[in-house]
């Protein structure tokens, strides 16, 4: 094995091609990752569905405890509506993606990022296939039954209601990735800052509930400028057929979030140093 | 630039910015809301070639700027001022195209995924960079075998011993088949035998045209691989020759041990300096040959001593590296060997 042919067939940059493959061993690797530790795998999965489920048991409790008693206008099936796509989101967000922030907030910590940095791809997507998680697909499951259960005693949604549905979903996929973006970009400056799950509950916590229940001028802050009412206030709305303006408007300002998220997580990037000296 | 030519670097300089403040309580609640910000030249205007397939030992003490200069060279930091080209790259400003025909090792940052065995990592590997199933067949099957790590790689990694583990970082770091390697301490914490499989495996790949740019303390590391040795200190390159040439930096001198029947006092030569007393009967020297041939040291420890055992060496490289060092602190006078 000369050195030319040690090198000859070395890849040419970025392969697309190769994507697939990538995403596939990420997913592989992950999975055996997760299965090497049986008892920690069982627990966390018991764990997180247990805290998945805390908002929806709060909304049961909240319209079981007296007769009238709720979020105005939103009867109890349309809360619970709107937290199952809420967990849905969540459920597609964890596993494919999310894992970005710990891979961030860890390779910077301990300067593995440099590894990172010496593989001839995006670091962006080495991190997210890095921070696949499988398992975290279990926090879809609870998701997906509260919406089944919510809609079979809520009116059939119209088609056009359903496509939109879809289109507000994938956007609030969109806006969970941006959102791990920022916070992670964070972490490339504030080194070891393990507060940003806690900023990111903080934020998502707006998203589970109906936007009407808080002041109008934070209602729209929530749809414009830190668009987490997109996570599924909106999608669920348009099932409901509820959507109003605001969520029309929502959808460029997420897509806006999203290169804003982008560009900040670059910046933030680049700045990074390195651990030692 | 000659054709061989693989690594460039002009002038290249790098500054950063780091915080300084005291350990005191005080001292700590005010650098909450002020840091007294220090600007460290960690590289000042470092020339260097490098020619395909050399093995070039990088030396330095802590904090001389080697990490900093390997990290340009790999494209993860980007320089205050200067030029470096590797294989006609600008590292920093082609990362994706270059980071393809590298390959690094660390000794202190594994490449492999700690929970899974070394051959998932492998296969990771593959994806990522993008090697055709039957390149990396072939590599896999040549460089496991060289390395006698068949058997292991698909045990979990964290099972694995440090020297098995290195073993495998190894592969990891060549089978996108790159045409230089860096090598951050690669034998550190690993026991004699590993050391040598990890060194015959280095020259093995050396004489196949691969060039490796080693970055290590162990300088029994670079006197086994290193054909060529620069040294940095305080950013800047104090020494860049072969490593013939390190052994005489200090003048052509040779370490004597000496075993007599009586006392060597009478033994006085120029150039002859007693370094270590054992006892009265064995003494160690250090002879400036400049200033005194072997043959006449003999002839005279002959003519005055009855002589029961002599061996004659270099000067251990440590303590020639430990003068290098030494010789580029101006606050540590004196310290010149």
């Amino acid at each position: 094995m000369s050195a030319a042919a040690l090198g000859s067939r070395a890849p040419r940059g970025s392969r697309v091609p190769g994507l697939g493959q990538l995403w596939l061993r990420s997913i592989r690797a992950s999975f055996a990752r997760r299965m090497a530790y049986r008892a920690d795998l069982a627990l966390d999965i018991a764990v997180t569905l247990l805290s998945e489920l805390v908002g929806p048991a709060i909304t049961l409790l909240i319209y079981g405890s007296t007769a009238g008693s709720g979020f105005p206008g939103w009867a109890m099936y349309e809360v619970l509506l709107i937290q199952s796509v809420f967990l849905m989101s969540r459920g597609l967000a964890f596993p494919l993606f999310m894992g970005l922030m710990y891979g961030v907030l860890d390779q910077v910590r301990s300067g593995r990022f440099e590894l990172t940095l010496l593989r001839p791809r995006a670091p962006l997507l080495i991190l997210v296939c890095q921070g696949i998680d499988p398992i975290a697909f279990t926090r879809l499951a609870g998701g997906v039954a509260i919406f089944a259960i919510s809609l079979s005693h809520l009116p059939s949604p119209s088609a056009m209601g359903i496509a939109a549905f879809v289109l507000f979903f994938a956007f609030s996929l969109l806006v969970l990735f941006s959102l791990a973006l920022f916070l992670s970009g964070t972490l490339f400056v504030w080194v070891g800052n393990g507060r940003v799950y806690e900023l990111l509950d903080l934020l998502l916590n707006f998203a589970q509930y109906p936007l009407s229940i808080f002041p109008r001028a934070f209602g729209l802050a929530l749809s414009v400028a830190v668009p987490v009412a997109m996570v599924s206030y909106i999608p669920a709305s348009a099932l409901l057929g509820r959507l109003d303006l605001t969520g029309l408007v929502a959808v460029p300002a997420s897509a806006v979030f999203f290169l804003l998220s982008l560009l900040f997580w670059e910046k933030m990037r680049s700045k990074y140093t390195g651990a030692d000296g | 630039m000659s054709a061989k030519m693989q690594i460039e670097i002009r002038s290249l300089r790098k500054n950063y910015a780091t915080y300084r403040r005291g350990s005191g309580f005080a001292e700590i609640a005010k650098s909450v809301f002020a840091r007294e910000k220090i600007l460290v030249e960690a590289l000042k205007d470092i020339d260097v070639s490098v020619e395909e397939g050399e093995l070039l030992g990088f030396l330095g003490p802590n904090g001389a700027g080697k990490s900093t200069c390997l990290k340009i060279l790999t494209g993860v930091l980007f320089p205050t001022s200067g030029q470096v080209e590797v294989m006609g790259y600008c590292p920093w400003k082609q990362r994706k195209k270059y980071v393809g025909r590298i390959g690094a090792v660390f000794g202190q940052k594994s490449q492999l995924i700690f929970d899974i065995p070394p051959l998932d990592s492998f296969l990771m590997n593959q994806a990522i960079y993008g090697v055709p199933k039957a390149d990396f067949d072939a590599r896999l099957d040549e460089l496991s075998s060289l390395l006698d790590v068949r058997d292991i790689m698909g045990q979990p990694t964290r099972n694995l011993s440090l020297g098995e583990r290195m073993k495998c970082e190894f592969i990891m770091a060549m089978l996108h088949g790159p045409r230089i390697v860096f090598l951050d301490e690669p034998t550190i914490g690993l026991d004699v035998i590993a050391k040598e499989r990890i060194r015959d495996f280095i020259l093995a790949m050396n004489r196949k045209g691969v060039t490796f740019i080693l970055t290590t303390h162990d300088l029994a590391d670079v006197e086994f691989l290193a054909r060529r040795v620069i040294v940095i200190n305080h950013g800047s390159v104090i020494f860049d020759k072969g490593i013939g040439s390190l052994r005489d930096h200090f003048g052509s001198r040779k370490r004597i041990r000496l075993l007599s029947e009586g006392g060597q006092d009478a033994l006085s030569l120029d150039g002859l300096k007693a370094t270590d007393r054992r006892s009265e009967n064995e003494v160690f020297y250090d002879l400036d040959l400049s200033a005194c041939p072997i043959d006449r040291f003999i002839a005279k420890a002959n003519e005055v001593l009855r002589i029961r055992d002599i061996s004659i060496g270099s000067i251990p490289i440590e303590e020639i590296v430990k003068g290098l060092y030494s010789a580029a602190m101006p606050e540590r006078e004196g310290a010149l060997p």
